[in-house]
Order: structure tokens, then sequence, then C-alpha cells
């Protein structure tokens, strides 16, 4: 009889409930926030201390910086009045602070923030991740309230990309301050400002709830008026398929960095019916096979020109991305101003590959495996655990090369093992990586002779190539102001490697975006400053 | 004696239609992925890049039809059957060996080398098996080896404490006392005299443990610390598969290789309970 | 009796200790390292990573680590963490409450189902209840969770739109909406929304395996001679089960049901990647991905000390069901 009544009061109880939250799930109206589906959680909030594309999203919205760039790729002033000036011998720059800019406690933004914000990026117990760009400058000279002049140690024409991604985001010094202070004149990751940040971005935080959401809110103080849309969420979704479950069904607004598996599920969707837009733009994302030049058998440029011939790049494109992707023939990718349209092309010829090696002097062996002088053309191929794309790539490869004689083997490494040991002790013979270009296309980290990490202790030429032209060009573009005497430089360079093929360069990816059809000004850009760039200008109709 | 007890169980166990019909099935599952060159339709391994080929339907040519990379799903999961039983198998077989000499030798001496050696077990009990599976993954070259290894290290405890268990009631039986006394060695007892009498309770025990061993395969697969390329199971298809669940275009390529495991998993699991309730209902640890 | 107690915690102690030293000694001999995220970052050169580990202490030999860690665990401080630079006990509190909630409604879920299940599998013997029930519970322990966890998504969350696909709460649901009346109602209905279909993957195996457990429990109990005499001297069958038999039953159940606590820590794992639930488990896999020693080290020993509590728990119940258990050491 007792556990009769329970039953029934718990149906009733449920009943009511249900009907009376059913009402929740609806979502286009503009009281409730725009939610933006995050792939992990964040770790910080604090500009100083950011590395990851994640949280520049949402930083984007908390603070500024003093230059953008936009989607056309063109620097604009953000905090600045105007873009900085260059002297003539390369090595200051004037900087001039737009006037009546407020942090979100109303305290205004003035010369001495940027100052502090340095300094916090070089003060020696701070943890910041990078420090490349910080110490180059050789003078920081504040002139008055708004304008101050930055003196670098040597000209550096790829310096001012930097002032407009998350890690040079503008800290307020007098909140900051007296934590650096506190901390025993130290900054850490995690601090009170961290999870508390306050800068002069269109937004103001609200809530930051661990490994769940981030809330933001409108700044009506905003020194480009309040922005539109009231109330933003991040939110963490760490599986890709639940995110897409999730956008499907309303819960997320904003689907950021689409798998290429989901772009046609995303189309058929709004074929649908379901009023959203699928923005597919190039990035400068890039997937690579990194060949281990050390090794005999890729000494042989016969040898990786064949790999070249015999993988199928515009079929794993069309395939396996979906069509989501560039076939890429060199490190620079093609909406860049420095791309080289016209490079060698390896269109998939696998008779031509084989044709390759025999006028080598790779002949087939018994065992079905070529070999010469004693070489074998054998090697494995390294990647990390759990990326279906990169195993695609290994299976085709294995596939379309043992057709043409060599032996593959496929090796894959839990992630941090691969980076921490395998990349950087150069135990790989062939690592299948990604890489993000910056908009200039400088890439001497990646070529030239002196960054090759295992001998002098920096750089990433991870592959070891060795080329004295190269080496020539990528000094002689570090120091050509010209554009067009760069272009024609980075043009050689981008000429060589496509005849020298240190990589298996594969593609260049496509940055998909799903948003609600309704939201104007949602413009991608492909840069680190991520799609939320112009968060400030969104709008919901 | 012998011929008697399986006479016994051989009845007990054709009266229990449900754990017959498991044990039917997987026989059936064994012997198509032992012959799995002879009953697969194309190379399991070969790929066809060709928008016309990929995710296709079951069709006549394909009975399952094919998958992202175009290659034949009917071939892939008898191929990958091998992967999953082998695991499975020599999970069983690593957890079996660590576990069965464990705990024979932790009950069959006793006294402060038992309760030392239990202690240990219990500590390692606590943790939670995947926490030490995922920073075990960091170790193993991810090849099925690897992986059964990892899987049977973090297994092998359950099956010590129950060996253990049954040794320390059983030495105290006559025969045990009667061997001791016709001064055979302990190793000898151990093996001729105590372990026969713990056949029934491993068995049962080994059986279930390939169930588990399965499950636990599907899950690392899941994780991303599963079977690598070229090598292929039904977990890793299955984890492979999951970007494409939602698809409307292929549900396919998941809903099989999960359901074989399923099907596997759950014969295993009656077989092992029918084994367990024809030789001897009064076991009733796992 | 306080002499075995204070035994019991003395092994606690130890147990830890050995976990400790175990957990540390695995992650510490893992290839790659703590820097290893970086290394895939164009912007951050060796020299900036070098100097990362420096700042983090990563250059001190391995025993002066683990002794420094220990030294401060056993005053409180778990350590800082490298990815957030937060203390770490901070970072394992914001999510244990939420690994917690999962887990504690799932072993009752658990609990409700299976129990009822079993006894009645075992009053009413080689019935069609009794046959259904046990390939409902071979199905429970058969089925891959994630498999399983995504087949649930798509067809509640997707095609019938009746719960959510993830998360824990919504982040703007507002109680004071609702009138005073049927608040704390909607309140309720809304923190289960999201637990449910979490919970229901979560508790599937032990459902199963508890089920058969306690039927087999129930079987072995009522074929004992004391509940021949019970029913011989007229005693009412309902108060034969439930008041005699069901209580000796449980106590092996009790057991079992103690040795299953850190499984449910694993299952929570996939669960949580899943339904993108805020626990401890995410954190865990990430901390493992970024060789974050200090996180780890102090999951793995809440946890254990949260299972080791567990299991004492289990041993005091299985004391209070069965008075003849008083003097087992």
């Amino acid at each position: 009889m007792l556990k009769r009544m329970l039953a029934l009061l718990l149906m009733l109880v449920m009943v009511v409930a249900i009907t009376a939250s059913c009402g929740q799930t609806s979502k286009t109206q503009t009281a409730e926030p725009l939610v933006w589906g995050m792939h992990q959680d964040i770790e910080t909030l604090n500009p100083i201390f950011t590395e990851s594309a994640n949280e520049a999203n949402i930083l984007n919205g908390i603070f500024s910086t003093l230059i953008k760039v936009n989607s056309e790729l063109e620097f604009e002033p953000y905090l600045l009045e105007e873009l900085p000036v260059v002297s003539q011998d390369g090595l200051t720059y004037q900087f001039k602070l737009r006037e009546g800019v407020k942090f979100h406690d109303g305290v205004e933004l003035t010369a001495q923030d940027v100052k502090f914000t340095y300094e916090m990026k070089m003060a020696e117990k701070n943890a910041v991740p990078s420090r490349l760009r910080w110490e180059r400058i050789a003078d920081f000279q504040i002139k008055d309230e708004h304008t101050f002049y930055i003196t670098l140690k040597e000209p550096d024409v790829t310096w001012l990309e930097g002032w407009a991604y998350a890690e040079s985001m503008i800290v307020p010094k007098h909140i900051l301050e007296a934590e650096f202070v506190q901390g025993g004149n130290e900054l850490s990751k995690g601090g009170l400002f961290s999870r508390n940040p306050i800068g002069t971005g269109p937004y103001k935080f609200v809530e930051w709830s661990a490994n769940e959401f981030v809330m933001l809110e409108a700044f009506a103080d905003y020194f480009r008026g309040k922005p539109q849309i009231e109330k933003i969420v991040f939110k963490v979704v760490p599986d890709l398929n639940t995110m897409l479950a999730r956008f499907s069904n309303g819960e997320i607004d904003i689907y950021d960095r689409v798998a290429p598996d989901h772009y046609e599920q995303l189309l058929t969707l709004q074929e649908e019916g379901m009023p959203i837009d699928v923005h597919n733009s190039p990035s400068f994302m890039s997937m690579n096979a990194i060949f281990n030049l050390r090794l005999p058998v890729f000494q042989d440029r016969a040898v990786r020109q064949a790999l070249n011939y015999a993988f199928p790049k515009q079929q794993f494109v069309d395939v396996v991305l979906n069509g989501v992707a560039t076939v890429a023939h060199a490190d620079t990718p093609p909406m860049s101003w420095a791309y080289n349209p016209n490079l060698k092309q390896y269109d998939h010829n696998p008779e031509k590959a084989s044709q390759l090696l025999e006028e080598a002097g790779w002949k087939l062996g018994e065992d079905g495996v070529r070999a010469k002088d004693g070489v074998r053309l054998s090697f494995t191929i390294n990647t990390n655990t759990g990326n279906p794309v990169r195993e695609a790539f290994q299976e085709i490869a294995k596939q379309e090369w043992e057709a043409i004689g060599a032996e593959v083997f496929i090796q894959n490494y839990e992630a941090a093992t691969l980076f921490g040991d395998i990349l950087t002790n150069i135990k790989f013979e062939m690592i299948v990586l990604g890489w993000s270009a910056g908009i200039d296309p400088d890439s001497k980290t990646l070529w030239h002779s002196s960054q090759q990490p295992e001998q002098f202790g920096a750089g990433q030429n991870y592959a070891g190539f060795v080329n004295p032209r190269i080496d020539q060009l990528l000094e002689a573009g570090l120091q050509e102001t010209n554009q067009e005497a760069r272009m024609t430089i980075y043009h050689e360079i981008q000429q060589i490697l496509s005849q020298e093929v240190p990589y298996l360069f594969i593609c260049f990816f496509n940055s998909i975006t799903a948003v609600p059809a309704n939201l104007e000004n949602f413009r991608p850009n492909p840069t680190l400053a991520g799609n939320a760039w112009n968060i400030s200008e969104w709008k919901l109709n | 004696m012998k011929s008697g007890l399986l006479y016994d169980f051989w009845r007990a166990f054709h009266k229990n239609r449900l754990a017959a019909l498991a044990g039917v099935i997987l026989l059936a599952i064994f012997f198509l992925a032992i012959f799995a060159p002879v009953f697969a339709t194309h190379n399991p391994t070969y790929i066809r890049l060709e928008q016309e080929q990929i995710k296709l339907p079951p069709t006549a040519a394909h009975f399952i039809g094919t998958d992202n990379l175009g290659r034949d799903i009917w071939s892939r999961m008898l191929f990958g059957a091998r992967i999953s039983l082998l695991v499975g198998f020599l999970t069983m077989i690593i957890t079996v060996i660590i576990g069965v000499a464990y705990g024979a030798v932790s009950g069959y001496y006793g006294g402060k080398l038992d309760f030392m050696m239990m202690c240990f077990v219990d500590i390692l009990l606590s943790l939670p098996t995947i926490f030490l599976v995922i920073i075990l993954a960091a170790f193993f070259k991810p090849d099925f080896f690897g992986i059964a290894a990892i899987i049977g290290m973090t297994s092998w405890m359950r099956t010590a404490r129950l060996v253990r268990g049954q040794f320390l009631s059983l030495k105290e039986e006559e025969f045990v006392m009667a061997a001791r006394a016709l001064g055979y060695s302990n190793c000898r007892i151990i093996f001729v005299h105590l372990l026969p009498n713990v056949r029934a309770l491993i068995i049962i025990n080994a059986t279930l443990l390939i169930a588990q061993a399965v499950l636990l395969e599907s899950a690392l697969s899941f994780l991303g610390f599963g079977v690598q390329p070229p090598q292929f199971s039904w977990g890793s298809m299955l984890s492979s598969a999951q970007y494409i669940v939602f698809l409307k275009e292929a549900p396919w390529t998941a809903f099989f290789p999960g359901l074989a495991i399923f099907i596997t998993v759950l014969c295993f699991n009656f077989f092992g309970e029918g084994l367990r309730d024809a030789w001897d209902p009064k076991l009733k640890n796992y | 009796m306080g002499n075995r107690y204070l035994r019991r915690l003395a092994t606690l102690f130890f147990s830890l200790f050995v976990i400790s030293l175990l957990s540390f000694a695995l992650i510490e001999f893992s290839p790659g390292g703590a820097m290893a995220r970086y290394v895939e970052n164009p912007n951050i050169s060796q020299a900036d990573r070098t100097r990362m580990a420096e700042r983090f202490g990563l250059d001190r030999p391995a025993p002066l680590r683990y002794f420094i860690w220990l030294r401060n665990t056993v005053q409180g401080d778990l350590g800082t963490s490298f990815m957030t630079g937060r203390p770490v006990l901070t970072e394992i509190l914001e999510r244990l409450p939420a690994t917690l909630k999962l887990m504690t409604f799932s072993f009752f879920v658990s609990i409700i189902v299976a129990i009822p299940i079993g006894i009645y599998s075992a009053t009413h013997r080689h019935s069609l209840f009794d046959h259904l029930a046990a390939t409902g519970s071979f199905l429970g322990l058969s089925l891959p969770s994630f498999w399983f966890g995504l087949l649930m998504i798509y067809i509640f969350a997707i095609w019938l739109n009746w719960l959510p696909s993830g998360g824990m709460i919504t982040p703007w649901f507002d109680p004071s909406a609702y009138p005073l009346l049927i608040r704390p109602f909607v309140i309720f209905w809304e923190h289960t929304r999201y637990l449910l279909m979490p919970a229901i993957v979560l508790s599937l195996s032990n459902i199963g395996s508890w089920s058969r457990y306690m039927r087999s429990s129930m079987l072995d109990v009522i074929s004992q001679n004391y509940i021949r005499t019970a029913r011989a001297n007229g005693v009412p069958e309902r108060k034969v089960v439930y008041k005699h038999a069901l209580r000796n039953a449980l106590t092996p159940l009790v057991t079992l049901m103690g040795l299953d606590l850190p499984g449910f820590f694993a299952g929570a794992v996939v669960t949580e990647q899943i339904f993108a639930w805020p626990g401890m488990g995410r954190l865990f896999i990430s901390a493992a991905g970024n060789r974050d020693y200090q996180v780890l080290m102090g999951i793995i020993m809440i946890t254990a000390v949260l299972v080791l509590l567990g299991n004492l728990l289990a041993d005091l119940m299985y004391r209070f069901l069965d008075p003849r258990v008083n003097y087992e050491g």
C-alpha cells in the first residue's frame, strides 16, 4: 500500500516537472545566450599565459589587442589609432593608442598597461610559455599616456603580426600589478585574475564553471559601442559526435572547427531546412609527412619524389577529407600573398614513381622490396594515436607505396610520447604531423640548417633539411623589407621545396564553421586570431 | 572419476539450452575467424579511394557494405574477429597465468606471506583499472600484444583472490594431508593435487575474463589507446565509425562491429554461466 | 575492538603509500614528459621549453620530487597543476562533486533496479521473468558502454529530443522563473534529466552483475534449513523472504559492491567523455596526456581514499547485516 502510494507520488512529480520545464529547450530568442561549442576546456583566461587556440576565442571577447588581422589578412588598428610607424632602420616602432578606451571596471587604458603587459611576459618567475617575440624587444619607451616606442634588437618584419594574437592582449596594470607583487613578483597561471579577468574587450566576464562553460555578457562602455548580443556562452563539448548532436538539436549555436566527416551532414541539415549557415574557408593549417633526412633511405631525392608521385593526394582530399582541404605542394598556404602557384605538382602517377626508382637504381629484390647499395626501401610511418585522418593517410600510403616496391610499417604512439620523445629525440623515420603557418611567409624555423633542434638546441627543422641556397634565401627574406622582393624570394624557396620535397606536403585544411543563419557579421579568420576575432560585430536578427 | 564428472557436467550443461546455444554460436565465430580467408569476399585492407566506393550500403557484392575508405566491412569483420578474439584470449592467458600462480602460492603457504601478498592485491584492486590502463598505455606500443598485456596486468587480481580462497580451504582437506604425509614436495602437491581441483573455477573465470577483455579492448579503442593500423579489431572498427554513428548515410559501419562485440561477449557470458551452473552450483564467486 | 580498527587504519595508510609510490614510478617512467604538449607549437622554442621545465621543477631528480610531493601531501597540499597553474586540490574538488553525483545516482539506480530483480528472480525461479531477467542482465554485462551511450544519445537526444545530449546543467537555468510551488520539482527534474542517460549507461553492467549475484545469493539462503523452519512455523511467506532471507542474502552482495566501487570510477571515465560530464575522468585523461603528474597523483590518491573508505563502509554494513560476523579479524 505504502509502496504504491510512493510510486504514484513519484510519477506525479515527474509529470509536473517535465511539463513545467518543457518549454526550456527552444532557442532563438535574444534573451537566451548564443552558445559556442568548445572542443576542450580552457586552462586560463589570463593572456599572459595563454597558448591555446581554444582560449583565443574567449579572450577575443574579454580582451583587446593593439591591432587585428581581418579575414582578408590585412592589419587593422584596434586599440591603436593607426597602424604603428616604423623607423627607417626598421628597429623602432611608434605606437599611438586610442583615447577613451575603458577597462570593464571603468579605468582608462594607457601606455602603462601595454608596458606592464610586456614586463609580465618577461618577468623571470612567470611561467610564460612563449617569449619568442618579447625577447626581441630591446627597449620600451613611454612618451605620454597614449604614445610609446618599442625598439627591437634586430629588424624583424615578422614581429608586428604577433600583436594581433591572444598572447599580446593587454592586461590592466592597476589590477594585475598588485597580484604580481603579492605573489612574490610572480604571477600564477591559475591566479585570481585568470579566473576573474578584466579587459577592454566587448564582453565582460561573468562566470567560468570548470570544465563546463564560460559565460560572458556585453560591456556597455565598450569603445566601439555596446555589442548587440547580450550574452555569449562557451560550452565545453569534448566529443565531436556529441557536438554535432547538440548542434543539430539546437543546444549549441556555433560549431567551430567542424570535423571533415561532419561537413556533409551539416549541409544535409541545412538542406532539410535547419536555419544555419555553413562557412567553408581556407585556413593556415596543414598536414605533412616529414622525412627523416638523416636516414640513408630518404637521402635519395628520387625516393622522396617517387613517394610523392605514388600517393594520391587529390583523392585523399576528396574522399577522406570530403573535399574540405586543398592539396599542398609546398609549405605556404594558397591565400598567402607569397604563395607560388607555379610549383612542381605530384599528380598521382604510380608508373612514374616506379620509373623514377628504377632509374635511380632502386631495383626490385626477391622479396618484392626495392633496394640500392644495400639499403632497402623500408621504413616506418609514425604519428599519434586516436587521429583518424592521419591513420587513413598511413593506411593509404602503405597500400600505394607497397605497390611500387616499398616496405611500409606503421607505428603509432600516444601523443605525449610522440611529441616528447619520438619527435624531439629524432627517433622517427617518417612522421605525420600538422603545422600552422603564420601570415608572414617566413619559415626559417622549419628549413634553415641552423634550426635542427638536436644539433643546435633550437628550431623545428626536425627533418634535418640542409640546403645552402635555402639558407641564403631564408636569411635574405627576413632582411628584405620590400614586399615585391620578398615575394620573389619566397617563390624561389617554395620552388626548391617542391623539387626537393623534404616533406610530403599533403594538404591545407579548410576551416568549417556552422552558425545560425540569422547571425550577421560572422567572418571566419584563418589566422591564430580565431573565428571569434570580430565578436563585437556579431548581430542576431 | 574423470569420466563420471565429465558426464554429469555434460548432462547438466545440455539442459541449459541458452548456454548450449551460446557455445554453438561461439564455435561458429571461432570457425569464421580461423577460416577468415575462406569466407572473406575481399581483401580486408584494400582501400578504394573513390567516392562511388566508400560508405556503400549492404549489397550482393559487399554483404555489409563498405566503410569510409572503401574497404569491405564483411571481410574486415572476419579478420577483425581474429584480433578481437586474440586479444581476449591473450589477455585471459596472461591473467590466468599470473593470477593462478600468485593465488596458488599465496593460498598454499598461507600465514604472513599470504597476508602480505593479499595486501598487495587489495592495494591494486582499490585502483580503478582504467587509471592504470591509461598510464600504462604510454609505455606499451599499441599493438595487440601491448593491449593484451595492459589489460592482463590490470585484471589478474580477482583471479588471484579466487584461487587463493580455494587453496586456503582445500589445503586443509584430507587428501592434501595424505600427500604431505607421503612426503610429496610442495610443488608437486600444488600442481598435481590442488590445481586440478580448481580447474573448474579457473575455466569458468577464464571464460568470463575473455568477455571482459573484449569489452575493455573496445573501450580502449574508443579512448584512442586501442589497436593501431594496419591491424584492426571490432573495437577499433567501432571507434573509427563513431564519427558516422549519427550519419543517416552509413549506420551499418558502426552497428555491425558493435553488434558483433555484443553477441560475442553475451555468448561468453552465457557459456560461462552455464559452465558454472553445470559444474558446481555452489561456486558463486565471479 | 579498537585495536582492530587501528590496524585497519594502519593498513589503509600503508596501502596509500604503496599506491603513491607505484603511481609515481609509472608516471615518471612514461616517455614524453610534461613539455611534450608545447612541441607542436611554432611559437614555443626549445629554450622556452627548457625554461618552463626548470620553472616547474621538472629538472630535479625523481626521488626528490617524490619526496617533496609526499611531504606536501601529508600536510594537505597536493601540489599545483602544470596545465592550469591552480592547486591540484582545487581542480579535483571542482570536479569531484560531478563525478560523485554521477556515481551515487548510478549506484542507487543499480541497487534499486538490481536487488528487486534478483529477489523476484530467486523467488520465482525458472519463470518467464527469471529468464527475461537473466537475458537482460547478460545484455547489460555485454554491451560496449560507449556504443550504447552513443546509441542512446542518438535515440533520446537527437531523434526523439526528450533528453539533453550532454553536460551537467543548463548554464542559464533560472529556477526563479517558476512559481514557488513547483520550483523544487523543476529543479529536481532539471538536474535529473542530464543525469539520466549517463547514469543508466554507467549502471548497466552493475545492474547485470548485481542482479545475478542477488539471485544466486537468495537462492543459496532460501535453501537453508532455518528458512524451511521459519516456513514450517507458519511465518508468512513475505516475512520469510524479506526479513529472514534477504538480510542474509545481502551480505555477500555488499562485499561485491565494495569490490566494484573502483569500477564506478573507471566506467565514469568513458561515460564522462561521451556525455561531456564535467567530472574527474576527463581531468585524468587530459592530465595523463599532458604528463601532469601532480594532478594524476592527486586524483589517484583521492580515488584510492574513497575506495578504501567505501570498503570500510562495506565491512561495517557487513557486520551490521550479519551479527555472526563479529569476531572476524
